[in-house]
């Protein structure tokens, strides 16, 4: 049951717009329904000691002050549509949390099921270049452009469309690992493909996740996990190949990856604005440090700074910080609560990881780093395909700290 | 704290939560699928939809469109194609307090007010959504609209003058400037001439006359690029240097060539007035059935 739940929870990937403008609409409809269906399946098998689990308590003590941001928001309307999303996340949290507790969970077949929506999510990113191959063979010489946005695949926006996979990769890279006899070289050899759409699409922020997560993978299995090191090889090559690739089909210097990543600085124009953005937000902040404008309210509050800058109507929305743009919603604590909230995974993860020595905490460890890092620059909170990521993390590394505790 | 849903509190409790998130969930893809409709027929030259179908589409959850602009912009859009500017009065107000910082409601009050006639009102409203919203051209027009009712050339200059460096920099924001200054310019220029008089040969004969514009501060603005210079009393020279003959008749000057001095090759209705030293020529077809005044001021 727990798996066909997970199952259902990734599968938002399948969920069309049904008309509607933006898809995360509705999407955020299907996540409000799920928990009608578990609270069905799973009649009166629930029960949590909340004590039990501090990551828990801060994600409560930050769902209380959402909820608390009600009766002094500036837009109510605008603030019960996002509370009621936070209410879904909280709602399917408390339930899968307790899915995992009772019914023992294999981290390989949780790892196999997030890997299969890797993959899907990046076969159709993909999906041009296969089109190009079945059309013209695989003559890739003769691509003469690429276009980046059509690699965007099923988020509509190429940025959460790698954010997805590189949040995703680690379970991947768990099944490598993990794997034995002809499997591990199956897993190996697909992990070519969403590696291959990140160098495509060369969104930096996940390229600098990558390299980080490959490097503290492995660091961690060439010292931690010696036995296994061979592994490496499996993991390293695919990369190589699809750096290699990538590289090759690239028709400018300027786009291939290596450039990319020598292109990162803190300029505002090289940041698409993410500096002013961040401006914006401080200086909102530093005005109303302990009462926001009310949960969602930064969409509306942000058009304040953008009265002469960028085109006609538009307006930031995001501060392309969910820690800086929860701290302009519910003050200072907010955003703090937050950031305590991913901080104290990671310490809680290595923690986990220092107690047992199980290489999972590894992988959720990188996981939950690709998820800061989109936190940090983009807002992963408002797109739903990531939100069922943080779900899940959150719930894993909660039921491990839950069963440590009880244990 | 120990939370069991065997406890039918809880059970009740996460219930009703689980039916208001879905409740507010759907309310809100409703909200983006009638936007999306939306979109679609108020893009169309002919729109299909009428402010009740669109009233119906919409809720207010969440009151803001896709883009953070107000539901109710298009509820007071709908209500001006639908030609009830009371019904769009009504929305107007409430869309500036959802979303204060685009001014798209000040703006739209600023329409409704100069559709009405009401100008003070008009230029409150549009100058306000100008000022809060620069970068939207719409907004931009709308204020220049007023001021060239208004022919108020200082609030003009002074408006550019605000204008972000990025903003100054945009064809369609210095070009707009450029013609808004020269119309309201124009609005000043004397045309109605009181002492004037038909013309007079002893007035002319041996001057230069370029064409210009006369103002009451007495600022005289000449364009030298169309210019007569009466020679003698039958021949003129223009500004090419070509030579023709001319006549006058009590209120009309003829021009002629000077090979074939009996075929009339253009003909204008004149006066001249003494104390603008000017000759008025009214109704000059300048392109093909489009007619001005043009005015010829005598040389220095």
């Amino acid at each position: 049951m727990r798996y066909i739940y997970i199952f259902l929870l990734l599968s938002i990937v399948f969920i069309p717009s049904f008309g509607a403008l933006d898809k995360a609409n509705t999407q955020w409809l299907y996540l409000s329904v799920l928990p009608i269906l578990l609270l069905i399946t799973s009649l009166n098998k629930f029960g949590f000691n909340l004590s039990k689990s501090k990551i828990f308590i801060i994600y409560l003590l930050f769902f209380f002050q959402i909820l608390l941001s009600l009766f002094y928001t500036n837009n109510f309307s605008i603030s019960i549509i996002d509370f009621s999303r936070h209410c879904s996340i909280l709602i399917l949290l408390f339930l899968i949390i307790h899915l995992f507790i009772k019914e023992n969970l294999s981290f390989y077949r949780l790892s196999l099921i997030v890997t299969f929506f890797l993959l899907f999510e990046t076969l159709l990113s993909l999906q041009p270049l296969f089109k190009f191959a079945v059309n013209n063979g695989f003559n890739f010489s003769t691509i003469t452009s690429i276009n980046i946005d059509g690699l965007k695949g099923v988020t509509g926006n190429r940025n959460i469309t790698t954010a997805s996979i590189i949040i995703k990769l680690p379970f991947l890279i768990f099944i490598i690992y993990q794997s034995n006899n002809f499997l591990k070289y199956i897993f190996s050899a697909l992990s070519f493909f969403p590696v291959l759409s990140l160098f495509l699409i060369n969104s930096r922020a996940a390229l600098l996740s990558f390299l980080t997560i490959i490097f503290i993978i492995v660091l961690t299995i060439t010292f931690l996990h010696f036995k296994k090191i061979k592994r490496i090889l499996l993991l390293i090559f695919p990369f190589v190949c699809a750096y290699i690739f990538a590289n090759s089909l690239m028709p400018n210097e300027t786009s291939t990856t290596s450039q990319r990543l020598a292109s990162i600085n803190f300029s505002n124009e090289s940041s698409s604005h993410r500096l002013f953005l961040w401006e914006n937000a401080i200086d909102y902040i530093s005005l109303n440090p302990f009462i926001g404008c009310g949960i969602g309210n930064w969409k509306v509050e942000s058009a304040f700074y953008w009265g002469s800058f960028g085109s006609k109507y538009l307006v930031p929305f995001h501060a392309h910080n969910d820690f800086l743009e929860f701290s302009t919603e519910l003050g200072i604590l907010g955003g703090i609560t937050y950031l305590t909230l991913f901080l104290f995974v990671f310490f809680k993860l290595f923690k986990l990881y220092v107690k047992l020595r199980d290489f999972h905490f590894v992988i959720l460890f990188c996981s939950w780093l690709a998820l800061f890092v989109d936190s940090s620059l983009n807002f992963p909170f408002e797109r739903p395909i990531i939100q069922t990521m943080f779900l899940l993390l959150l719930a894993l590394i909660i039921s491990y700290e839950y069963s440590s505790k009880t244990q | 704290m120990n939370i069991h849903l065997k406890h039918s509190k809880y059970w009740v409790f996460l219930l009703l939560l689980i039916i208001s998130n879905f409740s507010f969930s759907f309310l809100s893809y409703r909200s983006s699928v009638a936007q999306n409709e939306i979109i679609i027929d108020s893009s169309n030259e002919k729109h299909n939809l009428s402010f009740n179908d669109i009233d119906k589409m919409l809720n207010n959850f969440p009151n803001i469109t896709a883009s953070a602009l107000p539901i109710d912009i298009w509820r007071v859009q709908y209500s001006l194609w639908d030609n009830n500017i009371e019904q769009a009065k009504k929305y107007v107000k409430s869309a500036s307090k959802v979303n204060p910082h685009v001014y798209a409601g000040e703006y739209l009050q600023g329409l409704i007010f100069s559709a009405e006639g009401n100008i003070d009102s008009a230029y409150f409203y549009s100058k306000k959504a100008f000022e809060g919203w620069p970068k939207n051209i719409t907004h931009y027009d709308s204020y220049l609209d007023i001021l060239e009712k208004k022919q108020d050339t200082i609030a003009l200059i002074k408006a550019f003058d605000t204008l972000d460096i990025t903003l100054k920099e945009r064809p369609e924001y210095f070009r707009r400037f450029y013609k808004s200054f020269n119309k309201i310019k124009l609005s000043y220029l004397i045309t109605d001439f009181d002492d004037q008089i038909n013309l007079n040969l002893d007035d002319i004969v041996g001057q230069i006359f370029i064409r210009g514009y006369n103002f009451p501060n007495g600022q005289v603005i000449r364009d030298t690029t169309s210019s007569y210079e009466f020679l003698n009393y039958n021949t003129l020279r223009n500004q090419n240097g070509e030579e023709f003959l001319f006549k006058i008749f009590n209120d009309t000057l003829n021009f002629y060539f000077k090979r074939d001095p009996d075929r009339v090759i253009a003909k204008y209705f004149s006066k001249y007035s003494p104390k603008y030293k000017t000759i008025i020529f009214r109704n000059v077809e300048f392109q093909k059935d489009k007619f001005q005044d043009q005015f010829f001021i005598k040389s220095k």
